[in-house]
């Protein structure tokens, strides 16, 4: 492997560039539809004096037109060697200078109507902080993948400077390759998350307004009209979901994999394989004859070894079959050895504490993850990497020790998924957690990250 | 269906049930007394600290209680002397336990605090995964020269806090625990 040569700079990177020319078109899009709206709405005082709505209509475009092209004009972005700036507004303006060495992420995201012209909106990611970012809108497709391979290449730069081992090369490619691993149908969307979330509410009302009303029609009535009411916020929540998750594709890159989802507006979602800090395995009620799981993943930034604020969970397959899952799995946590037959139950006095959950926790420690299931209605099973956990817990109340119990719980950077081993043998939580203690430094001495 | 469970195997044993003719003895030995570690206690001003706010506390209660019972009759009176001073003694009792229950050992690669009577709980931190160390004294700790050591690490749920050590105390961790920490330093 050669080390990467500099990049060429950028042509004209000294120089203020534009965003596309329709780009406040589109912004003030929104505002378009509403001023329409509140047209049309006059549309019986314009047909009786046609003048004066004409004028009206002239000067309000005059207006926002010039407007929209003076703001124009003064919005843009331009790349030097070690910063990217923007700025923005005409009146009110504001300039963004971000070093290039502190860039996190560089996003696309295609949004309904920039997608009708051709035009994508630019995310730009800072390290530090999840609230300061960059948004481009609009730019054209090919000026936004030019702008997007400019700047990640520094960002590779610095990401690899803090994960490789002085000396050794590093390949930094263009773009990384893409290959697909799996698209998720719609139809499997629809059902796993629509129907469930739609029809279960629907029957409960339905059954309440029964139950009810055989008591009193006016109560059962009451509970109908209810239900009805809010029948349109559900299906808004419920679609919601639906938009987002429409079209998911799962890719693989060389530095991990890249999640592509939404109807409305197409996201694009990173994991770097080396950020993943635990996974978890859901099978809800529901999904359980058809054998379906979802899998989510935390993700925590880091720089160098200091850690970042932003932590996050991503949806890794939001509905799939057993075989799709392992796959993933695989890609994922690549020394995975795990066949989900080799549980370890918890012993049979926690159903004195748990008398109806006891039989579903189970636990099994290879030689690089902990995995931990739990749960009756809905089953989650969480993987974490022994050198992912940042600290060990053994809680004992005073119940659990009557019993001769104790609970194991895992701290990991994650922010969602929360893994416990709970109600097992006192010594059993001894050994497990010696034996996590011990993968972890036999790990980290063979320098597996 | 049930499934009966098949036993997982952990450094070459069977869970919950001890392993009779275990190769590795010394292996289990040493998973068997892991806690067995001299766990260093608090200052020992702490549970004079602790102690004193809880017959302060109960003695709070007796300024305005023993009057308005001795006002009552002189029975009463007595009778609420002797039940707060009883208060008083059982505070004392478990204030000692609880300064009793605090503990830290420095091992090797880790940390260990464990505390807690009722609810037992024990923490361990590994070196290389301690992001900073922090020292907080309050107004009140400072008069009696004690510290509490924080330890941090990239999980907001890690619960590491050694409170009430004395100062030196306080500050030989904060020096070792940094060292150690870059030591060991390893990334998320």
């Amino acid at each position: 492997m050669q080390p990467a040569s500099e990049p060429p700079e950028d042509t004209g990177s000294d120089q203020w560039r534009r965003l596309h020319p329709l780009s406040p078109l589109l912004r003030s899009g929104r505002a378009l539809i509403a001023a329409l709206a509140i047209v049309a709405n006059q549309i019986r005082v314009a047909v009786d004096e046609p003048l004066l709505a004409a004028t009206l209509v002239v000067v309000c475009v005059f207006v926002a037109g010039s407007y929209g092209y003076l703001a124009h004009r003064y919005t843009g972005y331009k790349t030097s060697a070690n910063h990217l700036e923007a700025r923005v507004g005409m009146v009110f303006r504001s300039t963004r200078r971000v070093p290039l060495t502190r860039l996190e992420s560089v996003d696309i995201v295609r949004p309904v109507f920039a997608r009708l012209f051709g035009l994508v909106e630019m995310r730009v990611e800072l390290a530090s902080n999840a609230g300061s970012e960059i948004v481009l809108r609009y730019l054209d497709e090919q000026d936004a993948d030019v702008l997007r391979s400019v700047l990640l290449r520094r960002v590779r730069h610095a990401a690899f400077d803090s994960i490789q081992e002085p000396g050794s090369d590093a390949r930094i490619d263009d773009r990384p390759a893409e290959r697909g691993i799996v698209t998720v149908p719609f139809g499997q969307i629809l059902l796993g998350y629509g129907a469930a979330r739609v029809l279960v509410p629907v029957i409960t009302c339905g059954w309440l307004a029964l139950i009810v009303g055989a008591v009193s029609p006016t109560a059962g009535l009451t509970v109908l009209v209810a239900g009805a009411v809010s029948l349109p916020a559900l299906l808004l929540a419920v679609g919601k979901v639906l938009d987002g998750l429409h079209g998911f594709t799962l890719l693989e890159s060389d530095e991990g994999l890249i999640v592509r989802r939404g109807l409305l507006t197409q996201l694009t979602q990173r994991v770097p394989r080396h950020r993943v800090q635990a996974i978890r395995m859901e099978e809800p009620l529901l999904w359980r004859p058809f054998r379906r799981k979802r899998l989510i993943v935390d993700i925590a930034g880091y720089r160098g070894n200091r850690p970042d604020a932003r932590a996050e969970t991503a949806v890794l397959l939001p509905i799939a079959p057993p075989e799709v899952i392992d796959l993933v799995l695989v890609r994922v946590f690549d020394d995975l050895r795990f066949d989900g037959s080799t549980f370890t139950m918890a012993p049979r006095r926690a159903r004195w504490r748990l008398p109806l959950r006891w039989q579903s926790l189970a636990v099994c420690w290879t030689q690089r993850h902990a995995i931990v299931r739990s749960g009756v209605l809905k089953r989650k099973i969480d993987i974490v990497p022994h050198v992912k956990v940042q600290s060990v817990r053994k809680t004992q109340g005073p119940w659990q020790r009557r019993l001769d119990l104790a609970s194991l719980h895992i701290d990991t950077a994650g922010v969602t998924i929360k893994v416990s081993a709970n109600h097992r043998t006192e010594s059993d939580v001894d050994e497990l957690i010696w034996a996590s203690r011990r993968h972890d430094e036999l790990s980290r001495s063979r320098n597996v990250l | 269906m049930k499934r009966r469970p098949v036993e997982g195997s952990i450094s070459g044993g069977r869970i919950g049930e001890p392993a009779p003719d275990r190769g590795d003895a010394a292996e289990m030995l040493k998973v068997q007394t892991q806690w067995m570690e001299d766990f260093k206690p608090l200052a020992r001003a702490a549970r004079i600290y602790w102690g004193a706010g809880s017959v302060i506390a109960t003695l709070a209660f007796a300024a305005v209680l023993i009057p308005l019972s001795f006002l009552e009759n002189e029975a009463a009176g007595w009778a609420m002397l002797v039940l707060l001073a009883a208060a008083a003694g059982v505070g004392w009792w478990i204030t000692g336990r609880r300064w009793s229950s605090w503990g830290y050992a420095e091992r090797e690669r880790d940390l260990l605090i464990r505390r807690g009577v009722l609810v037992r709980r024990l923490v361990v931190v590994p070196y290389g995964r301690m992001q900073f160390v922090e020292v907080r004294q309050g107004p009140l700790d400072r008069l009696f020269g004690l510290a509490s050591v924080r330890l941090h690490t990239a999980a907001a749920a890690t619960d590491a806090q050694i409170p009430l050590l004395t100062e030196s105390e306080a500050d030989r961790l904060r020096e070792r625990l940094t060292e150690l920490g870059e030591a060991y330093a390893a990334g998320l």
